[in-house]
C-alpha cells in the first residue's frame, strides 16, 4: 500500500465516522423534523384534498376545497386582505418604533438603563394576559383609551368595533411590544464603528446625514433579519383575533391563521382548514423569497472571512 | 450660588455643552413620554385588580388606584389554585428550557462544525421549516400523542422541546459560525472530541445566544395556552395560562379578580426578567450578530 | 469541566422524569372509565350495568360506579351542582370535570377524538346534533320513551331542539336561554313614556329607542349585539309565520320574504338614526354598563338578571319585557344541554345521573343562582320563585310568555352545511344593516348562495 492509498482509506473512514457522529448529533432534529414537520405536512397535504370534520372517515374530494376557496368562499378575499393589511400596518410600524427607541437609548446618560427596562417590559408580559388587558383599554364605553382621549378633548372612536379603527388599534398594541426589536437594534447601533461617525463629522455631516448614510446602511443586516422574522410572524398572526377581536368587525381582522384555527377547531372543516394552511404557507414562502431577492442588493455585509 | 457660578464657567468653557444639554433634555422628555405610554396599561391593570367588581366600569376610568381591595389577590389565588398551577407551569417551563438547550446546542454544533453528508440540506430544511404555519402540526401532533395515550400528561408539552426548535437551532448555528475554527482545531490537536469542543470551548463563547434561547423558550412555555388546553384536561394539571380563564364564565366575568390573577401570572416572569435583565439585554443583542452572517 | 456542563441539566432531567411518569400513571385510572369502548350495546337502552366491561381495575368491584360529567360553569356553580349529588343515586359516584368556557368546544372535540371524553358533557344543541352525526353521542330516545312522565315534563318544543330528523335524541336540553329586553325605568320616567307591555310591537321598540337616544353623549336608545338573520327573522315569523329558515332542523331552504326585508329595513333605519347600536357592537360588558345606569334598553340573555339581582346598585330600577311582536308570539329558543358519551361505560347510570341533574339538581341550584329557566318544567319552580322573591315578577312572566311561544325559531344553522353557509352571513350580512347595500340585494347576495350550498350538500 502506498502512502497516498493509506491516506485515502483513512480519510474515507474518517468521513464515515464524521457522518455517523454528525447524524448522532442531529438526532433531535431528525426525529423532530420527521414527527413535527414531515408527518404533519404529508397529513395536511392529504387532508387538504378531503372533506373531513376531524372525526371518522375523510372523504377524498380532489381539489374541491381549493376550487370552493378561490371561486365561492365569500370570506376568502376579505381574509387575505385582512392578513396583508395587518402585515403592512404592523411590521414596518414595529421596526420603525423599535429603531426609533433604540436611537433614543443609544447614548450614555444617567437613567438610560431604567428606560431600557421599561421599554422591554411589555415584551415580558404573556400575550394572553396583555391582549385581554388591551381589549379592555380599547373598550369604547369605559376603556382607558377613550377616557384619556376624552379628557384631552380629542375625538374618541369605537376602536375594536369600528372597521376603520380596528387595525390602527391592533397596530398600537403591536408597537407597545416593540421592545424586543428595540434591544436588537440597540446592540446593532452599538456595533457600528465609532470611527465612521468621526470621519463623517470631519466631513461636516449633521446627525441626520450620519443617520441615513452611516447608521442605516450599517444596520441593513439586522433590519433585514427583523423584517424577515417580522413578516413570517405577521402573516401567522392569530392572537389579536383570537383574544381581542374574534375576527371582527365585519371580518376586518379575520386573519388567515385565525380562519384556519376556526375552521379546524370550531367549524369542524378540518379538510378545508388544511387547504387554507397551504395557501398561507405559499404566501409566506413567496414573500420571504421576494424579500431575500430584493434585499440582496441593499443589505450591506462585511466582507466574509 | 456656587452652582450658578459653576454653570456660567461651564458655558464659557464649553460652548457646545448648551446645545448638548438641550438635546439631552429633549431626549429625556421623549423617553419619558414613551416610558409613560409603555407602563400605563400595566399600571391600569394594577388599578383594576384593586377595585371592587362594580366600580370597574366607572367612567371616566381611574388611572391610579383609588381603592385598595388587596383581598382580591388571595381570592384570585384560591380560585385559580395558584400554588398548584404555578408549580405545573414552572415544571413545564424548566423542562422545556433544558430540552431546548440540550437539543439545539447539539444540532447547532453538528450543522456548523461536523462535516456529514446532507449538512447543507438540513440547514435549509431547518430555515425553511420556520416558515411553516404552526397550525399545520397542531392536529396531527395531537392525534399522535393521543394514540400514544399521553393526554393528561406533561409529555406532549415537553418532548417537542427536546427535539430542537428550528429558530433556536438557527441562532446557535449562526453564533457557532462566528467563532473562528482556530479554537476547535487547537483543542482537537490536544485530543479533544466533539463533545468537549462543544461544551468546553464553544458554549462558553456563545453564552448570550444561550441566554436568548433560555428567555424565548421560557416565555414560550410560560405563555403557552393552546398546548395545555389540548393536552391537560384535568384541573389539577392546569398551568397558570389556563387557570386564569376561570374568572370568566358564561354568565359573568369578575374583571377585578381576572386582573389580579393576570398580574399573579405575569409576576414570576417579570421578576425573572428584572433579576436577569442584564443577560436578557446582552442575549437579545446577540441576535444582531446572528444577522451579520 | 465538559462533564459538569452535561451533568447538571441531565441530573435535573432525570430527577424530573420521576414526576412525569408519576403523572402519566395517575392519569390512566380516572379516564379509563370513559376510554373503554366496550359499552356499545345501548340500542334498546336496557343494558345491564356494564361494570365488568371497564378496563381499569378501579371501579369493577361493583360497589360504586363512577359517572363523570363536564361543564363549562364557574367554580362556585360547579360546587353547587356537585353538592346536590351527595348520596343522591345509590351505587353511583359522580365526578365533575371542570373546563373553562372559552374554547370548550375545541377541548371537548379533542377529548372525543382521543376517547377520553367524560360520560356526560355540557353541549349546545348544535354541538350535540353534530356529534350525533359523527356517532359520538348516545341516542337517548329509548330512555325517554321508557320514562314518559319525565319526557312530558319538558317545556313544549324544547326536546325537539335536540332531536334529529329521524327522531333520535342527541342529548337533552338543560337550560333555556331566552333573549328579551331589560330596560332602565328611569329613562322611561324622564321621557314620560309608559313601560312596555307584552303586546308591544317592533315599531314600538324602535320608536322608544329613538326617543331615548342621546347623540350628544354617544348614548344609544337600544343596545343590542345580535342583529343576525335569525334575530331579524323574529319580525317576519311574527308577522306571517315565515322565518329565515323553513325549519329549525333540518333546514331545506332559506328565504327572505317581503316581511323579512321589511324587518331588516326597520332595523337598518334604527341603526342609521343611532337609535340602536351598530351590528358590530360588542356586548361583552353590556350588563355592567346597564348596572351603571348608562343603558336605556338592552336586548340580552335572561342570565343577566342573576347578576343584576346580586350586584346592581339599589337606585337602579329595572324592568324586563319579552321580545316584541308584529302579530304572533314568535321566539328564538336557544338551549344548552347535555349529551351522553356513546362510549360511556355505564350508560344506564349516566342517564340516571342526567335525569337527576335535570329534575333535582336544577331545582336547587337555579333557586340559588337564577341564571336560566330549566327545560324540565317541574324543576323551574325554584327559579321562578327566586325571581319573584327578588321583586322581578315581570321577568318570570316574560320568560314564561316566551317559553310558550306559538312559533319557535332557530338561533343558528344546525345542519352539516352550516360552516359554509355561515360564511355568506359573515361576509355580507352586516352591510345590509348598515345601509351599505340595499335590502333588496339580500336575495342574490345571501339567500341564493346559501340555498346553493344546501342543495349541493344533499
Amino acid at each position: 500500500m502506498t502512502n497516498s492509498q493509506l491516506l485515502k482509506s483513512g480519510s474515507r473512514q474518517r468521513r464515515l465516522k464524521e457522518g455517523i457522529i454528525g447524524y448522532l448529533f442531529m438526532l433531535p432534529t431528525v426525529i423532530g423534523f420527521t414527527v413535527f414537520i414531515i408527518y404533519p405536512l404529508i397529513s395536511s397535504a392529504y387532508y387538504a384534498l378531503t372533506e373531513y370534520s376531524g372525526f371518522g372517515k375523510a372523504e377524498f374530494v380532489g381539489l374541491d376545497n381549493f376550487k370552493w376557496m378561490f371561486t365561492k368562499d365569500p370570506t376568502f378575499i376579505k381574509t387575505i386582505q385582512a392578513t396583508l393589511l395587518y402585515v403592512v400596518y404592523t411590521v414596518p410600524a414595529v421596526l420603525i418604533f423599535g429603531l426609533l427607541l433604540a436611537v433614543l437609548l443609544n447614548k450614555t446618560m444617567p437613567g438610560i438603563k431604567l428606560f431600557r427596562t421599561i421599554y422591554y417590559l411589555p415584551v415580558v408580559v404573556p400575550a394572553i394576559a396583555s391582549l385581554v388587558l388591551w381589549k379592555f383599554i380599547f373598550n369604547p364605553d369605559h376603556g382607558l383609551f377613550n377616557g384619556i382621549l376624552a379628557s384631552l378633548k380629542l375625538p374618541t372612536s369605537r376602536w375594536l368595533e369600528s372597521e376603520s379603527a380596528v387595525l390602527p388599534a391592533l397596530t398600537i398594541i403591536a408597537i407597545w411590544g416593540c421592545g424586543g426589536q428595540m434591544i436588537v437594534f440597540l446592540s446593532g447601533l452599538q456595533s457600528v464603528p465609532a470611527e465612521l461617525y468621526e470621519a463623517a463629522a470631519i466631513d461636516g455631516a449633521n446627525s441626520l446625514n450620519k443617520f441615513f448614510h452611516i447608521t442605516i446602511p450599517m444596520m441593513t443586516p439586522v433590519l433585514f433579519l427583523q423584517l424577515i422574522t417580522g413578516l413570517i410572524g405577521g402573516f401567522q398572526v392569530i392572537n389579536p383575533a383570537l383574544i381581542v377581536t374574534s375576527g371582527g368587525p365585519n371580518l376586518k381582522t379575520n386573519f388567515l391563521n385565525y380562519q384556519i384555527y376556526m375552521s379546524a377547531f370550531d367549524k369542524r372543516e378540518y379538510g378545508y382548514a388544511m387547504a387554507l394552511v397551504w395557501v398561507l404557507f405559499v404566501i409566506i414562502m413567496a414573500f420571504t423569497v421576494v424579500v431575500f431577492k430584493v434585499s440582496n442588493s441593499y443589505v450591506y455585509y462585511e466582507a466574509e472571512e | 450660588m456656587a452652582g450658578n457660578k459653576q454653570k456660567i464657567t461651564d458655558r464659557v468653557r464649553h460652548p457646545l455643552n448648551r446645545a448638548e444639554r438641550s438635546s439631552r433634555i429633549v431626549r429625556y422628555v421623549i423617553l419619558c413620554i414613551f416610558a409613560v405610554t409603555m407602563i400605563l396599561p400595566l399600571l391600569w391593570m394594577v388599578t383594576m385588580s384593586l377595585k371592587k367588581n362594580d366600580t370597574i366600569f366607572v367612567y371616566p376610568p381611574d388611572i391610579l388606584p383609588r381603592e385598595f381591595n388587596w383581598s382580591n389577590y388571595p381570592i384570585a389565588m384560591a380560585q385559580m389554585h395558584f400554588n398548584k398551577s404555578f408549580a405545573v407551569t414552572l415544571f413545564i417551563t424548566v423542562m422545556s428550557v433544558i430540552g431546548q438547550l440540550l437539543s439545539c446546542t447539539l444540532v447547532g454544533y453538528a450543522i456548523s462544525r461536523i462535516k456529514f453528508p446532507g449538512r447543507k440540506i438540513w440547514f435549509y430544511l431547518i430555515v425553511g421549516s420556520m416558515m411553516l404555519p404552526g397550525m399545520v402540526g397542531t392536529i396531527p401532533t395531537f392525534m399522535l400523542f393521543s394514540k400514544l395515550k399521553l393526554i393528561n400528561t406533561f409529555w406532549p408539552l415537553i418532548i417537542p422541546a427536546f427535539l430542537g426548535a428550528p429558530f433556536y437551532t438557527f441562532l446557535l448555528r449562526q453564533s457557532f459560525m462566528g467563532i473562528p475554527r482556530f479554537f476547535d482545531e487547537a483543542a482537537r490537536i490536544d485530543g479533544a472530541g466533539h463533545l468537549t469542543i462543544l461544551y468546553k470551548i464553544l458554549l462558553p463563547m456563545v453564552k448570550p445566544t444561550l441566554m436568548v434561547i433560555v428567555i424565548m423558550a421560557m416565555q414560550g412555555s410560560w405563555n403557552d395556552y393552546l398546548g395545555p388546553l389540548l393536552y391537560l384536561h384535568k384541573q389539577n394539571l392546569w398551568p397558570l395560562s389556563i387557570a386564569i380563564k376561570q374568572f370568566s364564565s358564561q354568565y359573568a366575568v369578575s374583571w377585578n379578580l381576572f386582573m389580579a390573577g393576570d398580574l399573579l401570572y405575569i409576576l414570576p416572569i417579570l421578576i425573572v426578567f428584572l433579576l436577569l435583565q442584564k443577560y436578557f439585554m446582552s442575549g437579545l443583542g446577540s441576535l444582531n450578530s446572528a444577522a451579520l452572517k | 469541566m465538559s462533564k459538569k456542563w452535561l451533568a447538571a441539566p441531565l441530573a435535573i432531567a432525570l430527577g424530573t422524569t420521576g414526576i412525569l411518569t408519576g403523572c402519566s400513571g395517575s392519569s390512566g385510572s380516572s379516564t379509563a372509565a370513559t376510554t373503554t369502548a366496550a359499552a356499545q350495546s345501548n340500542k334498546e337502552g336496557v343494558t345491564t350495568a356494564a361494570t365488568d366491561s371497564t378496563t381499569s381495575g378501579n371501579e369493577n368491584s361493583g360497589e360504586s360506579i363512577k359517572v363523570s360529567f363536564m361543564t363549562w360553569e364557574s367554580d362556585t356553580m360547579n360546587q353547587a351542582i356537585l353538592d346536590t349529588f351527595t348520596d343522591a343515586i345509590p351505587g353511583v359516584t359522580v365526578e365533575l370535570v371542570p373546563s373553562p368556557l372559552q374554547d370548550y368546544g375545541i377541548k371537548l372535540q379533542e377529548m372525543l377524538a382521543s376517547d377520553i371524553a367524560p360520560d356526560i358533557f355540557m353541549v349546545g344543541n348544535d354541538m350535540a346534533l353534530n356529534y350525533h352525526a359523527e356517532d359520538l353521542v348516545l341516542n337517548l330516545k329509548p330512555y325517554m320513551d321508557a320514562d314518559t312522565s319525565f319526557t312530558e315534563g319538558f317545556y313544549p318544543g324544547t326536546l325537539s331542539t335536540f332531536t334529529t330528523s329521524d327522531g333520535q335524541m342527541a342529548g337533552l336540553p338543560g337550560l333555556i336561554n331566552l333573549y328579551g329586553y331589560f330596560y332602565n325605568k328611569k329613562y322611561f320616567d324622564d321621557a314620560g313614556l309608559a313601560y312596555p307591555t307584552e303586546d308591544w310591537t317592533f315599531d314600538d321598540l324602535y320608536a322608544t329607542a329613538e326617543k331615548l337616544k342621546d347623540e350628544s353623549s354617544n348614548r344609544f336608545g337600544l343596545y343590542q349585539k345580535t342583529n343576525d338573520v335569525f334575530t331579524i327573522a323574529i319580525y317576519s315569523a311574527s308577522k306571517d309565520g315565515n322565518g329565515f329558515c323553513d325549519n329549525i332542523y333540518p333546514v331545506s331552504k332559506v328565504q327572505a320574504t317581503e316581511s323579512f326585508l321589511e324587518g331588516t329595513q326597520k332595523a337598518a333605519d334604527a341603526i342609521a338614526s343611532k337609535a340602536m347600536t351598530d351590528p358590530t357592537f360588542d356586548d361583552a360588558n353590556l350588563v355592567s354598563m346597564f348596572m351603571q345606569g348608562a343603558v336605556p334598553i338592552m336586548r340580552y340573555g335572561q342570565w343577566a338578571a342573576d347578576e343584576l339581582i346580586r350586584n346592581a346598585p339599589d337606585d337602579l330600577n329595572w324592568g324586563y319585557i319579552s321580545t316584541p311582536k308584529v302579530e304572533k308570539n314568535a321566539q328564538i329558543l336557544d338551549s344548552v344541554g347535555w349529551s351522553i358519551n356513546k362510549k360511556a361505560a355505564n350508560p344506564d347510570q349516566a342517564f340516571a345521573v342526567l335525569k337527576y341533574l335535570e329534575s333535582e339538581t336544577y331545582k336547587v341550584v337555579l333557586a340559588k343562582t337564577p341564571v336560566a329557566p330549566p327545560a324540565y318544567q317541574p324543576a323551574a319552580d325554584g327559579y321562578y320563585q327566586t325571581l319573584k322573591d327578588k321583586g322581578h315578577e315581570d321577568l318570570a312572566q316574560g320568560l314564561d310568555y316566551m317559553l310558550n311561544a306559538e312559533i319557535k325559531l332557530p338561533v343558528r344553522f344546525l345542519d352539516s352545511w352550516s360552516a359554509k353557509a355561515s360564511k355568506y352571513l359573515d361576509a355580507d350580512w352586516n352591510s345590509f344593516l348598515t345601509g351599505e347595500k340595499p335590502v333588496s340585494d339580500i336575495q342574490t347576495v345571501i339567500v341564493d348562495p346559501i340555498n346553493d350550498v344546501i342543495n349541493s350538500s344533499k
